[in-house]
Protein backbone atom coordinates (compact mmCIF):
# COMPACT_ATOMS: atom_id res chain seq x y z
CA UNK A 1 0.00 0.00 0.00
CA UNK A 2 1.22 3.25 -0.99
CA UNK A 3 1.99 6.07 1.83
CA UNK A 4 -0.82 8.59 3.13
CA UNK A 5 0.06 12.16 1.51
CA UNK A 6 -2.02 15.47 2.95
CA UNK A 7 -1.78 18.48 0.98
CA UNK A 8 -2.79 21.46 2.45
CA UNK A 9 -3.22 24.23 -0.76
CA UNK A 10 -6.17 26.85 -0.57
CA UNK A 11 -5.37 27.20 -4.31
CA UNK A 12 -8.41 24.63 -5.09
CA UNK A 13 -7.73 24.36 -8.52
CA UNK A 14 -3.97 23.65 -8.10
CA UNK A 15 -4.66 21.33 -5.18
CA UNK A 16 -6.72 19.05 -7.29
CA UNK A 17 -3.92 19.09 -9.92
CA UNK A 18 -1.43 17.98 -7.79
CA UNK A 19 -4.06 15.41 -6.03
CA UNK A 20 -4.54 13.77 -8.92
CA UNK A 21 -1.47 13.63 -9.97
CA UNK A 22 -0.65 11.69 -6.96
CA UNK A 23 -3.76 9.79 -7.42
CA UNK A 24 -2.48 8.12 -10.48
CA UNK A 25 1.18 7.31 -8.86
CA UNK A 26 -1.13 5.03 -6.42
CA UNK A 27 -0.86 7.41 -3.30
CA UNK A 28 -3.79 7.95 -0.82
CA UNK A 29 -4.33 11.83 -1.04
CA UNK A 30 -6.06 13.78 0.98
CA UNK A 31 -6.44 17.86 0.22
CA UNK A 32 -7.08 20.53 2.97
CA UNK A 33 -7.53 24.33 2.07
CA UNK A 34 -6.38 25.86 5.35
CA UNK A 35 -4.11 24.83 8.55
CA UNK A 36 -6.48 23.98 11.13
CA UNK A 37 -8.27 21.41 9.12
CA UNK A 38 -4.50 19.99 8.23
CA UNK A 39 -4.43 19.74 12.08
CA UNK A 40 -7.68 17.91 12.76
CA UNK A 41 -7.31 15.58 9.88
CA UNK A 42 -3.39 14.67 11.41
CA UNK A 43 -4.66 14.32 14.56
CA UNK A 44 -6.93 11.55 13.48
CA UNK A 45 -4.73 9.99 10.79
CA UNK A 46 -1.02 8.89 9.77
CA UNK A 47 0.02 11.40 7.18
CA UNK A 48 3.90 9.89 6.00
CA UNK A 49 4.13 12.98 3.58
CA UNK A 50 2.56 16.17 3.70
CA UNK A 51 2.39 19.17 1.16
CA UNK A 52 2.00 22.51 2.26
CA UNK A 53 1.65 25.57 0.77
CA UNK A 54 3.69 28.40 2.77
CA UNK A 55 0.43 30.83 2.03
CA UNK A 56 -2.40 29.59 3.85
CA UNK A 57 -5.69 31.47 5.09
CA UNK A 58 -7.17 32.21 8.85
CA UNK A 59 -4.06 33.20 9.96
CA UNK A 60 -2.01 30.23 10.20
CA UNK A 61 0.58 29.40 7.00
CA UNK A 62 2.03 26.14 5.96
CA UNK A 63 5.05 26.05 7.96
CA UNK A 64 3.09 26.67 11.59
CA UNK A 65 0.71 23.89 10.53
CA UNK A 66 3.19 21.47 9.96
CA UNK A 67 5.37 22.27 12.76
CA UNK A 68 2.12 21.63 14.67
CA UNK A 69 1.24 18.68 13.22
CA UNK A 70 4.80 17.11 13.67
CA UNK A 71 4.18 18.35 17.03
CA UNK A 72 1.68 15.65 17.48
CA UNK A 73 3.46 12.44 16.91
CA UNK A 74 7.01 14.10 17.48
CA UNK A 75 8.62 10.13 17.84
CA UNK A 76 7.42 9.46 14.09
CA UNK A 77 8.87 11.26 10.60
CA UNK A 78 7.18 13.07 8.54
CA UNK A 79 8.18 13.81 5.07
CA UNK A 80 7.61 17.57 4.39
CA UNK A 81 7.75 19.51 1.05
CA UNK A 82 6.66 23.22 1.22
CA UNK A 83 5.39 25.06 -1.99
CA UNK A 84 6.45 28.71 -2.31
CA UNK A 85 6.04 31.82 -4.29
CA UNK A 86 9.31 33.84 -4.38
CA UNK A 87 8.07 36.98 -2.21
CA UNK A 88 7.92 34.88 0.89
CA UNK A 89 11.75 35.71 2.47
CA UNK A 90 11.74 34.71 5.85
CA UNK A 91 10.01 30.96 4.67
CA UNK A 92 12.89 29.55 3.85
CA UNK A 93 14.78 30.09 6.71
CA UNK A 94 11.77 28.94 8.93
CA UNK A 95 11.43 26.01 7.21
CA UNK A 96 14.83 24.89 7.64
CA UNK A 97 14.28 25.21 11.09
CA UNK A 98 11.15 23.18 11.48
CA UNK A 99 12.78 20.64 9.45
CA UNK A 100 11.81 20.61 6.07
CA UNK A 101 12.58 17.95 3.16
CA UNK A 102 11.94 19.45 0.33
CA UNK A 103 10.87 23.00 -0.85
CA UNK A 104 9.46 23.98 -3.95
CA UNK A 105 9.36 27.78 -5.95
CA UNK A 106 5.73 27.80 -7.82
CA UNK A 107 5.55 27.94 -10.52
CA UNK A 108 6.73 24.35 -11.13
CA UNK A 109 6.34 21.54 -13.81
CA UNK A 110 4.67 18.72 -12.66
CA UNK A 111 7.97 16.32 -13.56
CA UNK A 112 9.88 18.66 -10.81
CA UNK A 113 7.10 17.78 -8.31
CA UNK A 114 6.65 14.66 -9.05
CA UNK A 115 10.22 13.48 -8.85
CA UNK A 116 10.64 15.23 -5.76
CA UNK A 117 7.85 13.12 -4.11
CA UNK A 118 9.26 10.26 -5.61
CA UNK A 119 12.56 10.92 -4.50
CA UNK A 120 11.32 12.24 -0.98
CA UNK A 121 9.40 8.96 -0.41
CA UNK A 122 11.76 6.38 -1.90
CA UNK A 123 14.26 8.05 0.42
CA UNK A 124 11.91 7.88 3.49
CA UNK A 125 10.94 4.33 2.60
CA UNK A 126 15.06 3.96 2.71
CA UNK A 127 15.02 5.32 6.49
CA UNK A 128 11.93 2.78 7.35
CA UNK A 129 13.94 -0.04 6.19
CA UNK A 130 17.27 1.31 7.70
CA UNK A 131 15.07 1.45 11.03
CA UNK A 132 13.59 -1.91 10.10
CA UNK A 133 16.57 -3.26 9.62
CA UNK A 134 18.62 -1.06 12.54
CA UNK A 135 15.65 -2.77 14.86
CA UNK A 136 16.11 -6.45 13.59
CA UNK A 137 19.55 -6.26 14.13
CA UNK A 138 19.16 -5.15 17.52
CA UNK A 139 16.67 -7.56 18.37
CA UNK A 140 19.36 -10.39 16.91
CA UNK A 141 21.96 -9.09 18.63
CA UNK A 142 20.15 -9.17 21.68
CA UNK A 143 19.24 -12.93 20.98
CA UNK A 144 22.84 -13.48 20.04
CA UNK A 145 24.07 -11.77 23.72
CA UNK A 146 21.43 -14.17 24.99
CA UNK A 147 22.61 -17.46 23.44
CA UNK A 148 26.34 -16.57 24.05
CA UNK A 149 25.34 -15.94 27.40
CA UNK A 150 23.47 -19.16 27.53
CA UNK A 151 26.79 -20.77 25.56
CA UNK A 152 28.74 -19.84 28.44
CA UNK A 153 26.34 -20.96 31.06
CA UNK A 154 26.44 -24.56 28.95
CA UNK A 155 29.87 -24.25 28.62
CA UNK A 156 30.56 -24.35 32.65
CA UNK A 157 28.16 -26.87 33.36
CA UNK A 158 29.21 -28.90 30.89
CA UNK A 159 32.73 -28.33 32.66
CA UNK A 160 31.97 -28.75 36.15
CA UNK A 161 29.73 -32.24 34.72
CA UNK A 162 32.84 -33.42 32.95
CA UNK A 163 35.23 -32.41 36.60
CA UNK A 164 32.60 -34.98 37.95
CA UNK A 165 32.74 -37.53 35.84
CA UNK A 166 36.54 -37.39 35.79
CA UNK A 167 36.56 -37.89 39.62
CA UNK A 168 33.87 -40.96 39.40
CA UNK A 169 35.84 -42.44 36.44
CA UNK A 170 38.80 -42.41 38.93
CA UNK A 171 37.05 -43.57 41.28
CA UNK A 172 35.78 -46.24 39.29
CA UNK A 173 38.89 -47.08 37.79
CA UNK A 174 40.09 -47.75 41.57
CA UNK A 175 37.60 -49.48 42.36
CA UNK A 176 37.84 -52.09 39.30
CA UNK A 177 41.49 -51.98 40.51
CA UNK A 178 41.10 -52.92 43.94
CA UNK A 179 38.31 -55.81 42.66
CA UNK A 180 40.95 -57.14 40.13
CA UNK A 181 43.51 -57.59 42.92
CA UNK A 182 41.19 -59.25 44.87
CA UNK A 183 40.36 -61.43 42.08
CA UNK A 184 44.10 -62.27 41.27
CA UNK A 185 44.41 -63.04 45.28
CA UNK A 186 40.97 -65.23 45.12
CA UNK A 187 42.71 -66.58 41.93
CA UNK A 188 45.90 -67.15 43.45
CA UNK A 189 44.39 -68.40 46.94
CA UNK A 190 42.12 -71.22 44.85
CA UNK A 191 45.33 -72.66 43.00
CA UNK A 192 46.76 -72.58 46.47
CA UNK A 193 43.87 -74.13 47.65
CA UNK A 194 44.22 -76.72 45.22
CA UNK A 195 47.92 -76.61 45.66
CA UNK A 196 47.54 -77.45 49.03
CA UNK A 197 46.13 -80.87 49.31
CA UNK A 198 48.40 -81.99 46.93
CA UNK A 199 51.63 -80.06 48.61
CA UNK A 200 49.98 -81.38 51.89
CA UNK A 201 50.19 -84.80 50.71
CA UNK A 202 53.45 -84.29 48.98
CA UNK A 203 55.52 -82.74 52.52
CA UNK A 204 53.02 -84.27 54.92
CA UNK A 205 54.77 -87.36 54.63
CA UNK A 206 58.57 -86.56 54.53
CA UNK A 207 57.05 -84.58 57.73
CA UNK A 208 56.14 -87.00 59.28
CA UNK A 209 58.95 -89.43 59.18
CA UNK A 210 61.13 -86.10 60.41
CA UNK A 211 58.75 -85.91 63.71
CA UNK A 212 58.25 -90.01 63.90
CA UNK A 213 61.95 -90.33 63.88
CA UNK A 214 63.13 -87.23 66.09
CA UNK A 215 60.75 -88.38 69.00
CA UNK A 216 61.72 -91.73 69.11
CA UNK A 217 65.73 -90.88 68.85
CA UNK A 218 64.77 -88.31 72.06
CA UNK A 219 62.81 -91.40 73.44
CA UNK A 220 65.57 -93.53 72.77
CA UNK A 221 68.49 -91.24 74.55
CA UNK A 222 66.28 -89.98 77.57
CA UNK A 223 66.35 -93.65 78.67
CA UNK A 224 68.69 -94.34 81.39
CA UNK A 225 70.01 -97.34 80.13
CA UNK A 226 71.51 -95.96 76.96
CA UNK A 227 73.80 -98.05 75.60
CA UNK A 228 75.90 -97.97 72.31
CA UNK A 229 74.49 -99.37 70.11
CA UNK A 230 71.69 -97.10 70.24
CA UNK A 231 73.43 -94.46 69.49
CA UNK A 232 74.49 -95.93 66.15
CA UNK A 233 70.76 -96.25 65.95
CA UNK A 234 70.28 -93.20 66.39
CA UNK A 235 72.80 -92.14 63.92
CA UNK A 236 71.04 -94.05 60.90
CA UNK A 237 67.77 -92.38 61.87
CA UNK A 238 69.08 -89.02 61.65
CA UNK A 239 70.51 -89.88 58.91
CA UNK A 240 66.31 -90.39 57.60
CA UNK A 241 65.62 -87.25 58.83
CA UNK A 242 68.11 -85.16 56.44
CA UNK A 243 66.87 -87.22 53.99
CA UNK A 244 63.30 -86.34 54.15
CA UNK A 245 64.27 -82.66 55.09
CA UNK A 246 66.16 -82.49 51.72
CA UNK A 247 63.12 -83.96 50.26
CA UNK A 248 60.91 -81.40 51.66
CA UNK A 249 63.47 -78.69 50.37
CA UNK A 250 63.00 -79.93 46.89
CA UNK A 251 59.27 -80.10 46.93
CA UNK A 252 59.13 -76.45 48.20
CA UNK A 253 61.22 -75.00 45.31
CA UNK A 254 59.45 -77.20 42.84
CA UNK A 255 56.39 -74.95 44.10
CA UNK A 256 58.22 -71.64 44.09
CA UNK A 257 59.84 -72.59 40.61
CA UNK A 258 55.61 -72.58 39.69
CA UNK A 259 54.78 -69.52 41.65
CA UNK A 260 57.28 -67.24 41.18
CA UNK A 261 60.01 -66.46 38.72
CA UNK A 262 63.59 -66.48 40.24
CA UNK A 263 66.56 -65.20 38.63
CA UNK A 264 68.06 -67.56 37.19
CA UNK A 265 71.51 -67.11 35.78
CA UNK A 266 72.08 -67.98 32.07
CA UNK A 267 75.13 -69.68 31.00
CA UNK A 268 76.13 -70.91 27.35
CA UNK A 269 75.00 -74.60 27.56
CA UNK A 270 76.32 -77.60 25.14
CA UNK A 271 73.17 -79.04 24.72
CA UNK A 272 74.70 -82.70 23.44
CA UNK A 273 76.80 -83.02 26.47
CA UNK A 274 74.01 -82.06 29.22
CA UNK A 275 71.72 -84.52 27.72
CA UNK A 276 74.28 -86.94 27.73
CA UNK A 277 74.78 -86.06 32.21
CA UNK A 278 71.13 -86.46 31.91
CA UNK A 279 71.32 -89.79 30.42
CA UNK A 280 73.76 -91.44 32.33
CA UNK A 281 72.12 -90.96 35.59
CA UNK A 282 68.96 -92.30 34.51
CA UNK A 283 70.35 -94.96 31.54
CA UNK A 284 70.54 -98.10 33.73
CA UNK A 285 66.28 -97.37 35.23
CA UNK A 286 65.93 -97.23 31.56
CA UNK A 287 67.75 -100.27 30.27
CA UNK A 288 65.92 -102.32 33.75
CA UNK A 289 62.82 -101.39 32.25
CA UNK A 290 63.67 -102.71 28.75
CA UNK A 291 63.44 -99.13 26.96
CA UNK A 292 65.89 -98.84 24.38
CA UNK A 293 67.73 -95.56 24.48
CA UNK A 294 68.81 -93.71 20.66
CA UNK A 295 70.41 -90.62 20.29
CA UNK A 296 70.81 -88.82 16.98
CA UNK A 297 72.93 -85.16 17.41
CA UNK A 298 73.35 -83.42 14.46
CA UNK A 299 77.32 -82.28 14.08
CA UNK A 300 78.77 -79.13 14.72
CA UNK A 301 75.72 -78.31 17.32
CA UNK A 302 75.66 -74.55 18.33
CA UNK A 303 75.00 -73.70 22.18
CA UNK A 304 72.08 -72.38 23.50
CA UNK A 305 71.78 -69.65 26.49
CA UNK A 306 70.39 -71.36 29.17
CA UNK A 307 70.19 -72.66 32.87
CA UNK A 308 72.14 -75.99 33.39
CA UNK A 309 70.39 -77.53 36.64
CA UNK A 310 67.05 -76.22 34.88
CA UNK A 311 67.31 -77.79 31.95
CA UNK A 312 68.21 -80.80 33.65
CA UNK A 313 65.12 -81.13 35.01
CA UNK A 314 63.56 -80.15 32.02
CA UNK A 315 65.10 -83.12 30.28
CA UNK A 316 64.61 -85.33 33.01
CA UNK A 317 60.97 -84.74 33.33
CA UNK A 318 60.28 -85.74 29.82
CA UNK A 319 62.26 -89.01 29.81
CA UNK A 320 60.89 -89.97 33.35
CA UNK A 321 56.85 -89.31 31.58
CA UNK A 322 58.69 -91.27 28.57
CA UNK A 323 59.31 -93.83 30.96
CA UNK A 324 55.99 -94.22 32.78
CA UNK A 325 54.71 -94.33 29.61
CA UNK A 326 56.48 -97.45 28.36
CA UNK A 327 55.69 -99.72 31.82
CA UNK A 328 56.54 -103.25 29.92
CA UNK A 329 59.50 -101.77 27.59
CA UNK A 330 60.11 -99.76 24.09
CA UNK A 331 61.63 -97.25 22.55
CA UNK A 332 63.09 -93.82 23.23
CA UNK A 333 64.66 -91.81 20.77
CA UNK A 334 66.24 -88.64 21.62
CA UNK A 335 67.56 -85.93 18.26
CA UNK A 336 68.93 -82.88 18.77
CA UNK A 337 69.28 -80.92 15.14
CA UNK A 338 69.40 -76.77 14.26
CA UNK A 339 66.61 -75.06 12.24
CA UNK A 340 65.52 -71.87 11.06
CA UNK A 341 62.45 -70.36 12.64
CA UNK A 342 61.20 -66.59 12.20
CA UNK A 343 64.42 -66.22 10.08
CA UNK A 344 66.68 -67.27 13.16
CA UNK A 345 68.48 -70.16 14.60
CA UNK A 346 66.61 -72.46 16.78
CA UNK A 347 68.15 -75.84 18.30
CA UNK A 348 64.95 -78.77 18.01
CA UNK A 349 65.13 -81.58 20.61
CA UNK A 350 62.82 -84.03 20.17
CA UNK A 351 62.02 -86.89 22.55
CA UNK A 352 60.36 -89.84 21.39
CA UNK A 353 58.87 -92.50 22.92
CA UNK A 354 56.70 -95.73 21.91
CA UNK A 355 54.04 -95.49 24.41
CA UNK A 356 50.80 -95.69 25.41
CA UNK A 357 50.20 -92.17 23.84
CA UNK A 358 48.09 -89.30 24.83
CA UNK A 359 44.72 -88.59 23.96
CA UNK A 360 43.32 -85.60 22.01
CA UNK A 361 41.38 -83.69 24.56
CA UNK A 362 44.38 -84.19 26.96
CA UNK A 363 46.88 -83.27 24.74
CA UNK A 364 45.68 -79.64 24.62
CA UNK A 365 45.74 -80.05 28.59
CA UNK A 366 49.09 -81.36 29.09
CA UNK A 367 51.60 -78.60 30.11
CA UNK A 368 48.60 -77.21 32.51
CA UNK A 369 49.69 -77.47 36.20
CA UNK A 370 48.11 -80.26 38.16
CA UNK A 371 46.81 -81.52 35.25
CA UNK A 372 47.68 -85.31 35.67
CA UNK A 373 46.22 -88.76 34.75
CA UNK A 374 48.49 -90.86 37.24
CA UNK A 375 46.07 -92.59 39.67
CA UNK A 376 48.95 -92.69 42.17
CA UNK A 377 49.49 -89.41 44.60
CA UNK A 378 53.23 -89.48 44.00
CA UNK A 379 52.68 -87.26 40.77
CA UNK A 380 50.82 -83.94 41.27
CA UNK A 381 50.86 -82.95 37.95
CA UNK A 382 53.29 -80.21 37.80
CA UNK A 383 56.74 -81.74 35.76
CA UNK A 384 55.31 -80.47 32.26
CA UNK A 385 54.12 -77.18 33.43
CA UNK A 386 56.81 -76.08 35.10
CA UNK A 387 59.15 -77.33 32.20
CA UNK A 388 56.88 -75.33 30.42
CA UNK A 389 57.98 -72.24 32.49
CA UNK A 390 61.08 -72.77 31.99
CA UNK A 391 61.51 -73.43 28.26
CA UNK A 392 58.99 -69.97 27.35
CA UNK A 393 61.32 -68.15 29.78
CA UNK A 394 64.51 -69.23 27.64
CA UNK A 395 62.24 -67.82 24.80
CA UNK A 396 61.45 -71.53 23.51
CA UNK A 397 58.46 -73.36 23.33
CA UNK A 398 57.48 -76.86 23.99
CA UNK A 399 54.75 -78.89 21.42
CA UNK A 400 53.70 -82.53 22.41
CA UNK A 401 52.27 -84.36 19.68
CA UNK A 402 51.10 -88.22 20.30
CA UNK A 403 49.15 -91.25 18.42
CA UNK A 404 47.28 -93.09 21.36
CA UNK A 405 48.21 -96.74 21.07
CA UNK A 406 51.64 -95.65 19.48
CA UNK A 407 54.04 -93.07 19.91
CA UNK A 408 54.46 -89.60 21.75
CA UNK A 409 57.24 -87.01 21.11
CA UNK A 410 58.05 -83.91 23.00
CA UNK A 411 59.67 -81.08 21.27
CA UNK A 412 61.44 -78.37 22.08
CA UNK A 413 62.61 -75.57 20.12
CA UNK A 414 65.39 -72.94 22.12
CA UNK A 415 67.06 -70.13 19.98
CA UNK A 416 70.76 -70.02 19.37
CA UNK A 417 72.78 -67.77 21.74
CA UNK A 418 73.37 -65.48 19.35
CA UNK A 419 77.31 -64.63 20.77
CA UNK B 1 53.21 -118.82 58.54
CA UNK B 2 51.63 -118.53 61.39
CA UNK B 3 52.18 -116.25 65.10
CA UNK B 4 55.66 -117.21 66.61
CA UNK B 5 55.42 -116.93 70.19
CA UNK B 6 52.79 -114.40 71.71
CA UNK B 7 54.36 -111.46 69.40
CA UNK B 8 51.45 -108.90 67.89
CA UNK B 9 51.74 -108.67 64.36
CA UNK B 10 51.02 -105.08 63.21
CA UNK B 11 50.67 -104.71 59.49
CA UNK B 12 51.77 -101.41 58.02
CA UNK B 13 50.67 -100.41 54.47
CA UNK B 14 52.07 -97.39 52.74
CA UNK B 15 53.98 -96.34 49.61
CA UNK B 16 56.15 -94.04 51.26
CA UNK B 17 59.37 -95.72 52.25
CA UNK B 18 60.49 -93.47 55.31
CA UNK B 19 56.59 -94.08 56.72
CA UNK B 20 57.54 -97.79 56.66
CA UNK B 21 60.29 -97.44 57.86
CA UNK B 22 59.39 -95.71 61.06
CA UNK B 23 56.58 -98.04 62.16
CA UNK B 24 59.16 -100.92 61.79
CA UNK B 25 62.19 -98.80 64.01
CA UNK B 26 59.65 -97.94 66.56
CA UNK B 27 57.32 -100.79 66.82
CA UNK B 28 59.65 -103.78 66.28
CA UNK B 29 61.85 -102.03 69.33
CA UNK B 30 58.76 -101.65 71.57
CA UNK B 31 58.89 -105.51 70.94
CA UNK B 32 56.06 -106.14 68.53
CA UNK B 33 56.14 -108.11 65.32
CA UNK B 34 56.04 -105.89 61.88
CA UNK B 35 55.64 -106.81 58.39
CA UNK B 36 55.59 -103.63 56.08
CA UNK B 37 54.43 -103.35 52.25
CA UNK B 38 54.14 -100.77 49.62
CA UNK B 39 50.66 -101.55 48.35
CA UNK B 40 46.79 -102.94 49.00
CA UNK B 41 47.76 -106.04 46.38
CA UNK B 42 50.89 -107.24 48.73
CA UNK B 43 49.21 -106.29 52.39
CA UNK B 44 45.92 -108.80 50.94
CA UNK B 45 48.77 -111.25 50.17
CA UNK B 46 49.94 -111.12 53.79
CA UNK B 47 46.72 -111.26 55.56
CA UNK B 48 46.01 -114.42 53.75
CA UNK B 49 49.23 -115.83 55.43
CA UNK B 50 49.25 -113.91 59.27
CA UNK B 51 47.03 -113.26 61.80
CA UNK B 52 47.30 -109.35 62.34
CA UNK B 53 45.79 -107.41 65.67
CA UNK B 54 46.57 -104.34 63.85
CA UNK B 55 46.98 -103.14 60.35
CA UNK B 56 47.76 -99.21 59.88
CA UNK B 57 46.67 -98.17 56.39
CA UNK B 58 47.49 -95.09 54.14
CA UNK B 59 44.46 -94.18 52.32
CA UNK B 60 45.90 -92.88 49.12
CA UNK B 61 48.47 -95.24 47.30
CA UNK B 62 48.65 -96.57 44.00
CA UNK B 63 46.88 -99.34 42.62
CA UNK B 64 44.40 -100.06 45.61
CA UNK B 65 43.65 -97.09 47.96
CA UNK B 66 43.19 -97.47 51.56
CA UNK B 67 39.17 -98.16 51.71
CA UNK B 68 39.53 -101.18 49.03
CA UNK B 69 42.83 -102.30 50.95
CA UNK B 70 40.27 -102.54 54.33
CA UNK B 71 37.39 -103.82 52.75
CA UNK B 72 39.08 -106.78 51.16
CA UNK B 73 41.35 -107.33 54.35
CA UNK B 74 37.94 -107.52 56.57
CA UNK B 75 36.18 -109.38 53.98
CA UNK B 76 38.95 -112.22 54.91
CA UNK B 77 40.21 -111.54 58.36
CA UNK B 78 37.45 -109.51 59.69
CA UNK B 79 38.60 -109.53 63.46
CA UNK B 80 41.31 -107.80 62.11
CA UNK B 81 41.40 -103.86 63.72
CA UNK B 82 41.96 -101.31 61.23
CA UNK B 83 43.75 -98.08 61.38
CA UNK B 84 43.56 -95.58 58.61
CA UNK B 85 46.01 -92.99 57.85
CA UNK B 86 46.20 -89.77 55.46
CA UNK B 87 48.02 -86.41 54.90
CA UNK B 88 45.32 -84.45 54.08
CA UNK B 89 41.63 -84.21 55.11
CA UNK B 90 39.56 -85.73 52.44
CA UNK B 91 36.74 -88.21 51.55
CA UNK B 92 38.06 -91.35 51.68
CA UNK B 93 38.41 -90.92 55.54
CA UNK B 94 34.67 -91.13 56.04
CA UNK B 95 34.32 -93.87 53.94
CA UNK B 96 36.88 -95.67 56.01
CA UNK B 97 35.64 -95.09 58.93
CA UNK B 98 32.09 -96.23 57.78
CA UNK B 99 33.58 -99.24 56.38
CA UNK B 100 35.41 -100.19 60.00
CA UNK B 101 38.19 -98.60 60.62
CA UNK B 102 38.88 -97.85 64.25
CA UNK B 103 40.49 -94.52 64.23
CA UNK B 104 42.14 -92.03 61.77
CA UNK B 105 45.58 -90.88 62.33
CA UNK B 106 47.13 -87.77 60.66
CA UNK B 107 50.19 -87.15 58.96
CA UNK B 108 52.44 -85.71 60.38
CA UNK B 109 51.36 -87.84 63.59
CA UNK B 110 53.56 -88.20 67.09
CA UNK B 111 54.98 -90.94 67.81
CA UNK B 112 52.29 -91.42 71.23
CA UNK B 113 49.74 -91.83 68.68
CA UNK B 114 50.47 -95.22 67.80
CA UNK B 115 52.14 -96.79 70.88
CA UNK B 116 48.93 -95.30 72.82
CA UNK B 117 47.02 -97.56 69.91
CA UNK B 118 48.75 -99.96 70.54
CA UNK B 119 48.97 -100.67 74.06
CA UNK B 120 44.93 -100.37 74.23
CA UNK B 121 45.35 -103.57 72.01
CA UNK B 122 47.66 -105.01 74.70
CA UNK B 123 45.13 -103.67 77.53
CA UNK B 124 42.27 -105.79 75.46
CA UNK B 125 44.04 -108.76 75.09
CA UNK B 126 45.22 -109.37 78.49
CA UNK B 127 41.60 -108.09 79.36
CA UNK B 128 40.54 -111.35 77.55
Amino acid sequence: MKEQILIIEDDEAFRKTLTNLLKKEGYSVTGVSDGFQAIELAKKSLFELIIADVRLPKGMDGIEAVSIIKGIRPEIKVIVIIITGYTDENAPVRALRMGVDDYLYKPFKMEVFLHSVERNIKMYRLEEEKKEHLEMLEKMNEELNVAQHELIQSKKELEDYSKRLEQKVEERTKQLKETQSQLVQSAKMSTIGQLGSAVAHELNNPIGGILGYAQFILQKLSKPDVVPKDFKTCKQYIAYIEEEAKRCKSIVENLLSFSRKPLIALESVDIKQLIENTLSIIRHQLELQNIKLTTNYEPKLPSISGNVNQLQQVFTNIIINAQHAMPKGGKLNIRVSTKMKDGKKHLQISFKDTGCGIPKKNLEKVFEPFFTTKEDWQSIGLGLSITYQIIKELKGIITAQSKVGKETTFTITLPVSSS
Amino acid sequence: MKNKSKKICVLVVDDEDVMRNLFTDLLTERGYEVIAVKNGLEAVEKVKEINFAIAFIDVHMPLMNGVETLMTIKKIKPQTRIVMMDSFPNALIEEARREGAITCIHKPFEINEVTDIMEEIVEQKERI
